[in-house]
């Protein structure tokens, strides 16, 4: 990203965006038997794109 | 049927970036997104529990629908989260702790769905299954909560301060401004380089399903019989790179990660091609590992937008991926014509070619560049 935006947020800020990154993201995976699969099967075959 | 209906809504999210590119509607957008995927979990499970049989296939197709949509914004957004709200640096480790721990949580979701339809996970954890509908209602109801603990947590976030003119951006279709935006995408030599990268390695990565075909052979014996290994190689791989990928952006560059990835898919097709016996196995692991390229392609086309095209540039990248589905058909004919590892040498060409482009034609470092943008 440019130099404008590195130096404009603070770390806390960062650490917070970044935080709820990673949880989202892990809940993705999470309930991705019913949501994610794009086959939508259940099938559990974890062939979901992690 | 669900799988095509998903499909159908693939440009949807695109529609809704050119309708809403305001940056400041990035929290709600993203919030809404969530509790309207949460609501639709908790619809469906409703309608399990309480409806009719034959209110179930409805369901089961507006559901994907639904998920589709707000999948897309999902990504979309939480993408422009990053990319406005974190530099490379610190993008970099989030990426590496989120695609580290992400599948043992994929692992972990699969196998409270394995035990809850079947009672049984790969043969190494038996339970009592729940009868139908209450399986369907427990799986499609606990996405509910999932999906509306992110909302809150979102709240969390910290969207950085727009620019004048950004912040001038109105709702609505702006022929002029989606001109703008596609010119943007598609006549940028670094993100066009890197979204062609990506569909290489996408492409060459659905070698995986003539992988498990050849199993058989390559094993002598029921490739069923090392379904837990194969899973265990496949999700284990996948979070120790998740790990180390991260810290190759931190320590190294951003292209680094993506001649990582794909050449990470190479060495897995290669193995398979040459490793017989149970060694074979370790080939899912690798290309486990390697299927972290969508990660680290799309972190490489972020860094090369401006900010304000990082929503429609993510639903971009998102939309092409849709051109993949005919890979599988391809390697299927190939197969056919010449067996499977002969589909296992044209894959392998598609990575090689992904791999001398990216060496060749982008930079260490990506950079938001001017030339074919705004």
């Amino acid at each position: 990203m440019n130099e404008a935006i590195e130096f404009s947020i603070p770390e806390s800020a960062q650490f917070r965006n970044g935080l709820v990154f990673m949880i989202s993201m892990s809940l993705i995976y999470l309930i991705a038997p019913v949501t994610y699969c794009r086959k939508q099967s259940i099938c559990g075959s974890l062939r979901c794109r992690c | 049927m669900p799988e095509a209906v998903y499909l159908w809504v693939t440009p949807l999210p695109l529609l809704i970036a050119w309708f809403w590119p305001s940056p400041r509607l990035l929290r709600p957008m993203l919030t809404w997104a969530l509790i309207v995927k949460g609501a639709a979990g908790a619809l469906a499970a409703l309608v399990f529990a309480f409806a009719p049989k034959s209110f179930w296939v409805p369901v089961m197709l507006i559901h994907p629908g639904i998920i589709g949509i707000t999948g897309g914004v999902q990504t979309m957004c939480l993408w422009e989260l990053i990319g406005r709200g974190m530099t490379p640096e610190m993008r970099g480790r989030t990426l590496g702790w989120t695609f580290g721990i992400g599948p043992i949580f994929a692992v972990l979701g699969s196998c409270a769905s394995q035990l809850i339809l079947k009672g049984d996970f790969l043969g190494m954890l038996k339970v009592t299954p729940l009868p139908q509908p209450w399986s369907y209602v427990l799986l499609f109801g606990a996405s509910c909560p999932a999906m509306w603990l992110s909302a809150v947590l979102v709240q969390m976030a910290r969207v950085p301060p727009v620019s004048l003119c950004e912040s001038a951006a109105e709702s609505g279709v702006q022929w002029k401004e989606i001109w703008r935006g596609l010119r943007a995408y598609f006549l940028n030599p670094l993100i066009v380089t890197a979204a062609v990268g990506f569909l290489l390695t996408y492409g060459g990565t659905m070698i995986m399903n003539n992988m498990s075909l050849y199993a058989r052979e390559a094993l002598g014996e029921a490739p069923e019989q090392y379904a837990g290994i194969q899973l265990a190689l496949r999700f284990g791989f996948k979070s120790l790179m998740g790990f180390g990928l991260g810290w190759l952006v931190t320590r190294m560059h951003a292209r680094a990660s993506l001649m990582a990835t794909t050449s990470i898919c190479i060495a897995g097709i290669a193995w398979a091609l040459f490793v017989p016996g149970k060694w074979y196995l370790l080939g899912f692991g690798l290309l486990g590992g390697g299927e972290l390229f969508y990660v680290y392609y799309l972190n490489y086309i972020v860094s090369c937008s401006k900010p304000e095209r990082l929503r429609e540039n993510t639903a971009y990248t998102n939309l092409i991926t849709v051109t993949i589905g005919v890979m599988p058909i391809a390697f299927g004919l190939v197969s056919d014509r010449f067996g499977l590892r002969a589909s296992f040498v044209a894959a392998i060409g598609l990575l090689v070619l992904a791999l001398i482009l990216v060496q060749s034609r982008l930079p260490r470092q990506p950079k938001v560049a001017d030339a074919g943008s705004d």
